[in-house]
């Protein structure tokens, strides 16, 4: 599946379908199981907790702080590879600062699936291990 | 690899477990702070070797962190991390003084490590030169330390130092040459040497290291009468030496100016002076007409040298011109009676063409050619009246005319005369002006007969033995004791110059070693024959070995004393020391 952005100024580039980069989650925690079930451990903090602020903030329109969220999203799914929620969340902010609700609105559930599909993939890749 | 502090300043709890732990794991000492206040005091308390920062923080932001860190740290590298898409934060955070950026994401965790190596090398280096020019400072300050002790050193030093390169430019030099050499105006770096040279101070000192120039070779301790000083007669040890590289090649040359005047006067003082120039004696008498010399020398008055024939006032007048200020100038000696009246009146103030038959050209006079230096009248007892009333003149105006000629010529001429006559005599026959007399004895030097200072003999003996020696180039050690006894009864009619022409003859028929009384002249041979001395024998006593030790333990090893027991000459003493295998020390 590809999907593009709704606004080509929040720079949303197609992406590949999948969530994980795996291989490259392979190579850099060989043999780091117990930092890679941290990195687990704190995503997925990070998604319970971040994406109903996210919500919340969309709701009562406080930019800034959706913006900031976004931007620690967006660092989050860096560190495990989750690119595509990297790209939504980058897409967000940018949109956040430029105050756009309609693009926030219809994008931001396209944003909670997609992290919440990476968790469920970095859980599975990590029990796998 | 030692361990290296990083301080990781970054908001998002997760990213600072991930990439503490990640760190960590390379082996980095890890401090973590949450936000930016959090991050400057752990950047007080740890003084981390590098940090890491997140930019966009609640409250103090990632800028204003880097700002403060700069203001405090200018050296410390400063990694600053950002998100994917904040390029423009990068931007402005190299502006701030960032070292170095990365992006953050999970590929880019090796590209964190690559950069931080890279810091913590650019630290390594930046330490090591730091510690380089550290040590370079340490090193430079030291040298400074070291080159202002030794310009103290080479400022307060009392001899004079001067060096100059190849070409003879004054390269340096301390405040002491000034001072030993008499350069007045002050020597200034560069200025060649044939300057200096134009001026009559620090010449003898000069020309030695324009010697060392041209030769390479070096001068030591070459003793150096100034005659730069009107007042006083400055003498100096001069050493000259080439400087050389460290390829042993000239780069120009050092004098060095040892004032000792003081040490000369002092032992002139002290001691008994055995010699004056060329007046040997060290009998008080002598040392009168040393005193006398030393006191006339600088003054212009005129001397009137008196004594018997062959005392050596000759001598003493050479000592007065050259220890005085007009050593540098001519010296004129005139016999006075050696001459006709007429003769001698155009030898001394000349003459112009015409002024007599026979007078073709023009003639300079002694009192002329004497200018600025000395005229020495000897004989001045044997001068015709009429001469003496020229001299007369000569004395109170320090001018005349040359014969045949009105222009009247000044000169400034010290006159110092002498003479063996017995001037009051001569006076009260009226043969001589008692006006010039007066004039011409404002001061008085008697020089005594030789018979009146016996104890002069063995030195003057010794002397002569030397001179004649070198003369006619065969070794004369000394006299025997029977002729000593003859020199020191007879009466020396002639004085020492008597003497000398006895040792001549001596010395000249002796086939070397000691002079026996047979090579004497023969006044001295029939005057030892006639009795008027005690007969012992001529042959060299015989000296034991036990003589000698009984004689240098009764002298405490003074050989002059000990030889003076045993009744023989000082050399034959070392010969016989030697000899007998005695030590000589």
């Amino acid at each position: 599946m590809w999907i593009c952005s709704a606004s080509g100024i929040h720079g949303v580039r197609a992406l590949r379908d999948g969530q994980l980069d795996k291989a490259t989650l392979q190579s850099k925690f060989q043999g780091k199981k117990s930092l890679l079930e941290k990195v687990l451990q704190e995503f997925s903090r990070s998604v319970q907790e971040m994406l109903p602020e996210m919500r919340s903030a969309l709701d009562s329109r406080d930019w800034s702080a959706l913006e900031h969220m976004a931007h620690t999203l967006k660092g989050n799914a860096a560190l495990i590879g989750a690119n595509r929620v990297v790209n939504l969340a980058l897409a967000l902010e940018q949109a956040s600062v430029q105050e756009d609700a309609p693009y926030l609105d219809s994008w931001l559930p396209e944003l909670e699936r997609e992290a919440w599909s990476a968790l469920r993939e970095l859980r599975q890749f990590v029990e796998n291990l | 690899m030692s361990k290296y502090c990083i301080l990781y300043i970054d908001d998002d709890g997760m990213s600072r477990e991930v990439i503490g732990a990640f760190l960590r794991e390379s082996g980095y000492e890890v401090v973590l702070a949450a936000n930016g206040p959090e991050g400057l005091d752990s950047f007080a308390s740890h003084v981390p070797d590098v940090v890491l920062l997140d930019l966009r923080m609640p409250g103090m932001d990632g800028f204003q962190v880097l700002e403060r860190i700069r203001a405090e740290n200018q050296g410390v590298p400063v990694l600053v991390i950002s998100g994917v898409g904040d390029m423009q934060d990068v931007i402005k955070a190299m502006r701030f003084g960032a070292t170095n950026y990365v992006i953050k994401s999970l590929d880019n965790l090796s590209v964190l490590n690559d950069a931080l190596d890279m810091a913590v090398r650019n630290l390594e280096l930046a330490r090591e030169k730091q510690q380089a020019q550290d040590m370079l400072a340490r090193a430079l300050q030291e040298n400074e330390f070291y080159r202002t002790q030794l310009e103290s050193i080479f400022d307060s030093l009392p001899d004079g130092i001067l060096t100059v390169d190849v070409q003879g430019n004054v390269l340096r030099f301390n405040h002491s040459i000034n001072s030993n050499c008499h350069f007045d105006a002050g020597l200034v770096p560069g200025q060649p040497l044939h300057e200096l040279r134009q001026h009559k101070e620090g010449q003898c000192c000069l020309r030695l290291l324009e010697y060392t120039l041209r030769e390479n070779r070096q001068v030591l301790n070459h003793r150096v009468e100034c005659p730069c000083l009107q007042d006083e007669q400055r003498v100096s040890l001069a050493t000259t030496v080439p400087l050389r590289d460290e390829q042993g090649v000239v780069t120009g040359a050092t004098l060095i100016v040892r004032d000792i005047s003081r040490q000369e006067k002092l032992e002139e003082e002290l001691q008994e002076r055995r010699q004056f120039r060329n007046i040997i004696g060290k009998s008080p008498a002598m040392q009168q007409v040393y005193a006398m010399i030393r006191k006339l020398a600088n003054v212009d008055s005129t001397v009137l040298i008196t004594g018997e024939s062959g005392t050596g006032k000759e001598g003493v007048m050479e000592a007065l011109h050259y220890a005085g200020h007009r050593s540098g100038g001519p010296l004129c000696r005139v016999n006075c009676s050696a001459l006709s009246e007429e003769l001698l009146d155009s030898e001394l103030f000349g003459h112009v063409k015409g002024a007599f038959t026979g007078a073709y050209k023009d003639k300079t006079g002694r009192f002329e050619t004497a200018h600025k230096g000395t005229i020495f009248l000897d004989e001045i007892g044997e001068c015709s009246l009429r001469i003496q009333l020229k001299l007369l003149r000569v004395l109170e105006t320090k001018s005349f005319e040359r014969v045949g000629s009105s222009k009247t010529i000044s000169v400034d001429v010290r006159i110092i005369s002498a003479t063996n006559a017995d001037l009051d005599r001569k006076i009260s026959q009226g043969l001589f002006r008692e006006d010039l007399y007066y004039r011409l004895k404002v001061l008085n030097i008697f020089v005594p007969p030789l018979r009146e200072h016996k104890e002069d003999i063995p030195l003057l003996v010794d002397h002569f033995c030397q001179h004649f020696s070198r003369e006619f180039q065969k070794e004369i050690l000394g006299v025997s004791n029977q002729v000593m006894n003859i020199l020191f009864s007879y009466d020396w009619p002639g004085n020492v110059r008597e003497l000398k022409h006895a040792m001549e003859h001596g010395c000249l028929l002796s086939p070397g070693g000691e002079v026996f009384v047979e090579h004497l002249p023969r006044e001295l041979i029939e005057y030892s024959n006639a009795g008027h001395l005690n007969q012992s024998s001529d042959k060299p006593r015989k000296v034991t070995r036990k003589d000698l030790e009984q004689a240098l333990a009764q002298a405490e090893g003074n050989k002059l004393r000990a030889a003076q027991l045993l009744g023989i000459h000082r050399k034959t003493l070392y010969r016989k020391l030697h000899k007998l295998g005695l030590p000589l020390k």
